[in-house]
């Protein structure tokens, strides 16, 4: 969390993140080239590079397709979210450094604009074998390009995360041309079938590993609400464990419900920050903590602790015979709502209000 | 509002992975074996002698030495020319043009470029067929491209 904005809000834990990518990218570069070299003697320099680089950036989006619905499906995961945007903004920059050699490589000896020659040179639509597949990785670069301009909380604060992140899901069709740009480029003259094998598995696990945690949030989101104006029963007080939340489909948007300290509260699910999931999260110095990015809230009204001026919905609760009850009317952003006492830990039932 | 970006995270997903099914099967299926012409592979099958050799010499300069040897390969072929060096070739960017257009100093703008030089490997090019008999000759240049220099000619008769 930060009140101001900076160009990177470095931390130890985001130091140690950034080296590992640098690192990872370097030695990958490294031991690709040192490979080219030894297996493929007849390339030159400039191949082997050039491909070192592009199967580098290919790679990344890889891996930065995979954290959000690994961290869905194992909080193991998380670690890698927090700082999932240096990674993506690392496989832009390397991705730029495959099309500014690719440029120099093959378009910037004639006498037309490099960019331009890019666009006019080829323009075989119809063809499957000499399709204009640089068009598609050009066009791939543009939409990687967009996501790390934005990928900065001004941007995120400015947008609304709601706008941003529909903005960030066109990675997904930047995925899919650079799918098409190696499926219709490099793998139309290198026909040994391990490439395919390759790409077709990486396209199997980021579509595969998507779905199986799309389907298993669907089937979370079941709605308990039954009608808007009743306490809607969501679980026993038992089954949420202390300083933790139980998270619960209301009225068409998930809530989290926390037990701390012989109490409940009821808030927003979603992060004013980046969305994240705040019910996978717990409560750390009696505040409410993103497992996403450390966001914090208090659980009695949303708000972040001062200076921060994050605040969430929050929503009314109860506990009977046992059992917590919560108004599936959400309150103002912000606004404070007694929390519901749990009978024995401290000292009988109330309502929330 | 979270929920409904997760519908539309799944049903982008849904339809990814229909597009890319489709466009992977094209895209695999589609591709082409890289296209060899077996003459130019120099594959004795089609280009060894099927005729004794009509003529063979030496071409030298201060450059090259090469052996040289011409034979007609069939009617569906045409004549072959193979070139040899008889030492490694002290320019490493020869090019081998073909002109019927007569004897010139200079590289006729409508040569015919036959392929590449290099090392002491042996070469065979096909010649052109020329529309008539008396348009089978014609005179072959080796030229090297960085220095923009003729190296040598070799003038081969119908």
């Amino acid at each position: 969390m930060s009140l101001g904005y900076g160009a990177v809000g470095w931390n130890r834990q985001k130091r140690i993140y950034d080296r590992l990518i640098v690192g990872g990218i370097l030695a990958y570069l490294g031991v690709f080239i040192a490979l080219g070299l030894a297996l493929f003697p007849e390339a030159t320099l400039e191949t082997i590079l050039l491909r070192g680089l592009g199967t580098c950036a290919f790679l990344l989006l890889h891996i930065v397709l995979s954290i959000g619905p690994l961290a869905r499906l194992d909080a193991r995961f998380l670690p890698w979210l927090y700082n999932r945007r240096h990674l993506g903004v690392s496989t832009f920059v390397v991705g730029l450094f495959h099309a500014v050699f690719s440029l120099v490589q093959f378009h910037a000896l004639g006498d037309e604009n490099p960019l331009v020659s890019v666009l006019v040179s080829n323009t075989r639509w119809s063809s499957v074998s000499s399709f204009p597949f640089q068009q598609l990785g050009l066009a791939a670069l543009a939409i990687l390009f967009l996501m790390a301009a934005t990928s900065h909380d001004f941007w995120l604060k400015n947008l609304t995360a709601p706008v941003w992140k529909a903005l960030h899901m066109s990675v997904y069709v930047a995925y899919g041309l650079l799918v098409m740009h190696v499926a219709l480029g490099v793998l139309q003259t290198e026909t040994n079938p391990l490439y395919a094998i390759v790409l077709c598995a990486g396209v199997a696990w980021i579509v595969g590993v998507h779905l199986l945690a799309g389907w298993r949030e669907k089937s979370r989101d079941v709605d308990l609400v039954r009608a808007r104006d009743e306490f809607v029963d969501v679980c026993a007080v038992d089954e949420i464990p202390e300083k933790r939340a139980r998270v619960v489909m209301l009225a068409g948007e998930r809530v989290a419900v926390f037990r701390y300290d012989g109490k409940i509260s009821a808030l927003s699910n979603v992060c004013q920050h980046q969305n994240g999931p705040l019910g996978e999260g717990r409560i750390i110095d009696g505040a409410i903590t993103c497992p996403w990015h450390g966001f914090q809230y208090k659980p009695d009204c949303g708000r972040a602790p001062e200076p921060f001026t994050e605040r969430v919905p929050t929503f009314r609760s109860r506990v009977v015979a046992g059992r917590v009850q919560v108004d599936p009317r959400p309150l103002a952003a912000g606004a404070h709502v007694e929390p519901a006492l749990i009978a024995g830990e401290q000292g009988g039932e109330r309502n929330g209000s | 509002m979270i929920h409904r970006l997760r519908s539309q995270h799944r049903s982008t997903f849904v339809l990814l992975a229909m597009v890319l099914i489709v466009g992977l099967v094209l895209a695999l299926g589609g591709r082409k074996a890289a296209p060899t012409d077996p003459r130019a592979q120099g594959e004795p099958s089609i280009l060894e002698p099927a005729a004794p050799e009509l003529r063979a010499g030496v071409m030298r300069t201060e450059a090259i030495e090469l052996r040289w040897r011409l034979w007609e390969a069939g009617a569906t072929v045409g004549r072959i020319l193979e070139l040899t060096p008889a030492r490694d070739l002290q320019r490493p960017d020869l090019l081998v043009y073909w002109s019927d257009s007569g004897a010139s100093d200079e590289l006729p703008l409508q040569s015919l470029l036959l392929g590449s030089l290099a090392g002491v490997q042996t070469r065979r090019f096909v010649l052109p067929a020329g529309k008539s008999e008396s348009k089978r000759g014609g005179r072959l240049y080796l030229y090297s491209l960085a220095h923009q220099e003729l190296i040598a000619t070799l003038e081969v008769a119908p």
